[in-house]
């Protein structure tokens, strides 16, 4: 592939959505690329470096369908990371109290800084 | 400074525009015809369109099960137009789909998908679910991998695939399909199909409307799907139906997460119920007809249907009345389920799209648990979906105004709700009749050059469009005329206002892509703003309130069947879009 889109580096808005729709674990991604051929919005590019996880181009465009995941051949190598204000709350009938997603496993801070 | 742009010529017999559910049946099936078949999608078929990432339920006349409790297809089709279209439909198009459905079941069997179940005590040892009629007709299958499956056998039957094209132009020579023009959404290329017959499967058109969370993935459709054979159709001179369906923004719209968990009468069954702040129950769980009286006892399928009606109109949820009542939030509440009963939803829903890996997320690190813990329902944002009545007219064969072009699924207007069994029914007879009218015609009738130079030159503009619009900048402001001119009110005023808006807008216009995934979605955005204006158009056209499908305008608050029980038609004639009542006789 020799597009525009590899050799551009450029900046654009993308405040509702986690810079990083998907995430990697290098430690069990193959660097394969299924996940780059599958993704429906086709958001994602294959790592420049051989063997190592696609990159995240086009953060804001995800639908979140899961399809980079269930296409994926290993287990743990990619991960869906909803929007903040996607984070589904649920109430406990019992007590009444509210739990949502990311409550026990709050995501890592994004290391990237503001641009 | 055109001539950069490469064009890739292909020749096939057949073109398919669209490999989602409906494409790859068409393309399945054309290949038994010994012609050459190839698909263009806009993105990759093993995982692309509604079904990409599984569906879960498909509506059929089930001729081992049916007759034996005295429900005819006569009868199907009665509860499913008056259910979900009032009577507005294609009655004999729905009596095509109920007929043929389980027929195309027994075909997708054949292509690997699971349909049986050894704990089953219905006969064949299917699962059946309630969904959309007086009697349970929706057979439930394993079908989260629906579309590898069925990309597998298009590929095992020669067909092929050319992924990562977006298809922008059809191409006809006096009132005949000669082919079509798209663009490489990751290579900068211009592809020029040439074909003795085309098929439309691109879908619905979603992106229409703001995203209530701000999220631009919280749409229940595919947000690659922008009515794009919509606009190519109408610049085609094609007729469209019906276009003014489109839904008013229902925050709490089918009941819906914002990812799909289905409802209480499909997904959902059969514990899953809709409760309010202090459990009172909003939708109850559906109940089952007892498949144990089988054979035994039949139903009265005029009084099923009565009774039935009368239930579905209790229950429809009203959640935007009772939400400024007071009475929200809301819960899709299964703490009253057995476990065996917790068991099949999650296995439902781990087969239909989007709720899987959530599912599972939630159980495995949040310590979530469907007998203990209601999901708080949250908004979801409108689609053309949800009606799914508009499109192109097509006939029985699937052919549509134009020699050689055929539609299926979720293209075609005139049948509310025929979801997959649309899809693939309408799917296999078009590849069926496409390959037919393809063996019959012995020339190409050649690729037109001028509209060629014309797709080159457009992309060169938006390629070279410096401080051009941003797609994004463009499409938002198509959502915001929808969704203040064409939204929950529509008058007359207020339309006409809306499409001068959009008028201007659209003259204002220059497109800037940097690359050719912009350029894909600059294209999308100029089928969202035909499609946006064919809707406000339609919408100003019909003069009344109607219940189902749902249409409100304001200024006309009666429902008049009188003069609107027909399909609204609109095309364009002469660069003027000209309207016709089609009354349904
Ligand atoms: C999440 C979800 C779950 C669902 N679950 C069920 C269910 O359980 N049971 C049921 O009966 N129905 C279900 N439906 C509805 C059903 O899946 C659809 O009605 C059906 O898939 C429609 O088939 P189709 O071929 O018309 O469109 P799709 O299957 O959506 O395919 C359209 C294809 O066209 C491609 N395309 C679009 N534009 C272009 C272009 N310009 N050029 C090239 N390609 C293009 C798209 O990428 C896509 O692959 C569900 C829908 C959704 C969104
Ligand atoms: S499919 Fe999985 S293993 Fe392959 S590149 Fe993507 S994340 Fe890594
Ligand atoms: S969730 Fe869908 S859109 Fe997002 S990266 Fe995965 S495949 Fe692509």
């Amino acid at each position: 592939m020799n597009t525009k889109r590899d050799e551009e580096v450029y900046v654009f808005p993308n405040a509702p959505t986690p810079t990083r729709p998907v995430i990697f674990d290098p430690d069990h991604c193959n660097g394969c690329n299924k996940c780059v051929s599958v993704c429906i919005m086709d958001i994602l590019l294959p790592n420049p470096e051989k063997g190592k996880p696609p990159l995240v181009v086009f953060p804001d465009e995800c639908w979140y369908d899961a399809c980079c995941e269930l296409h994926c051949p290993e287990s743990n190598a990619i991960r869906l990371n909803y929007p903040l204000m996607w984070k589904v709350p649920w109430k406990r009938k019992e007590t009444g109290d509210y739990h949502w997603v990311g409550e026990k496993n709050p995501l890592p801070p994004n290391p990237k800084p503001p641009v | 400074m055109n001539s950069q742009i490469k064009v890739v010529p292909i020749e096939t017999d057949v073109l398919i525009i669209g490999g989602g559910l409906a494409g790859c049946m068409a393309a399945i099936k054309a290949r038994e015809y010994g012609v050459r078949v190839t698909i263009a999608e806009k993105a990759n078929t093993v995982s692309s369109g509604c079904a990409g990432s599984g569906i879960d339920h498909m509506w059929a006349y089930l001729p081992t099960i049916h007759p034996e409790i005295g429900w005819s297809i006569e009868d199907l089709v009665e509860d499913h137009s008056e259910g979900m279209s009032g009577g507005l439909v294609d009655k004999d198009l729905l009596y095509f789909v109920a007929s043929q459905a389980f027929d195309r079941v027994l075909d997708l069997e054949k292509f690997g998908i699971n349909f049986r179940y050894k704990d089953s005590k219905l006969p064949d040892g299917f699962r059946v679910v309630p969904q959309f009629h007086s009697v349970p007709d929706a057979l439930n299958f394993d079908g989260r991998y629906i579309k590898k499956y069925l990309t597998k056998e298009t590929k095992k039957r020669g067909v092929t695939i050319v992924n990562r094209v977006m298809i922008t132009d059809l191409l006809t020579t006096d009132g005949q399909v000669s082919g079509a023009l798209g663009i490489g959404t990751r290579d900068e290329e211009i592809y020029s199909f040439s074909a003795k017959s085309v098929v439309f499967c691109t879908g619905r058109v979603g992106r229409l409307s703001k995203a209530v969370t701000g999220v631009w993935g919280n749409s229940s459709s595919p947000l690659t799907e922008t009515g794009d054979g919509r606009a190519m159709a109408l610049r085609a001179g094609l007729p469209l139906i019906n276009m003014e369906f489109f839904p008013p923004p229902n925050p709490f719209a089918m009941g819906n997460c914002e990812v799909n968990l289905g409802a209480p009468r499909n997904t959902l069954f059969p514990a899953g119920s809709i409760t309010g702040p202090n459990g009172e129950v909003i939708v109850p769980r559906t109940e089952f007809y007892d498949w144990d009286k089988l054979g035994r006892e039949k139903v009265d399928p005029a009084e099923t249907r009565k009774r039935w009606l009368a239930e579905r109109r209790k229950a429809k949820p009203q959640y935007a009345k009772l939400h400024k009542e007071g009475k929200s939030p809301f819960y899709l509440d299964l703490t009253d389920a057995t476990d065996e009963e917790v068991e099949y939803v999650e296995w439902s829903i781990s087969n239909e799209g989007r709720g899987y890996r959530f599912l599972e997320y939630m159980k495995k690190h949040e310590d979530f648990n469907f007998r203990r813990d209601k999901i708080e329902f949250t908004p979801t944002t409108r689609g053309m979906a949800s009606t799914a009545s508009s499109g192109l007219m097509v006939n029985l064969d699937m052919e549509t105004g134009i020699g050689g072009l055929f539609a299926a699924g979720d293209d075609v207007g005139g049948v509310p709700w025929k979801s997959a069994p649309g899809a693939v029914t309408m799917g296999w007879r078009a590849g069926e009749m496409a390959a037919n009218r393809a063996s019959t015609q012995k020339e190409f009738l050649g690729v037109d050059g001028e509209r060629l130079e014309a797709l080159k030159a457009l992309c060169t503009e938006m390629l070279q469009g410096g401080r051009g619009h941003h797609w994004r900048e463009v499409e938002l402001a198509v959502q915001n005329v929808m969704d203040y001119y064409c939204g929950d009110v529509r008058t007359g005023s207020l339309l006409s206002r809306g499409i001068e808006r959009l008028g201007h807008i659209k003259a204002e216009v220059s497109y800037n892509a940097t690359n050719a995934h912009e350029l894909m979605r600059c294209m999308e955005v100029r089928s969202l703003a035909e499609n946006a204006d064919l809707i406000m158009r339609s919408s100003l056209e019909r003069k009344e309130t109607r219940k189902l499908p749902s249409f409100v305008r304001t200024d006309f608050p009666e429902q008049d069947d009188l003069n609107w029980l027909a399909f609204l038609s609109v095309r364009l004639q002469d660069g003027r879009l000209r309207f016709e009542r089609l009354p349904i006789t």
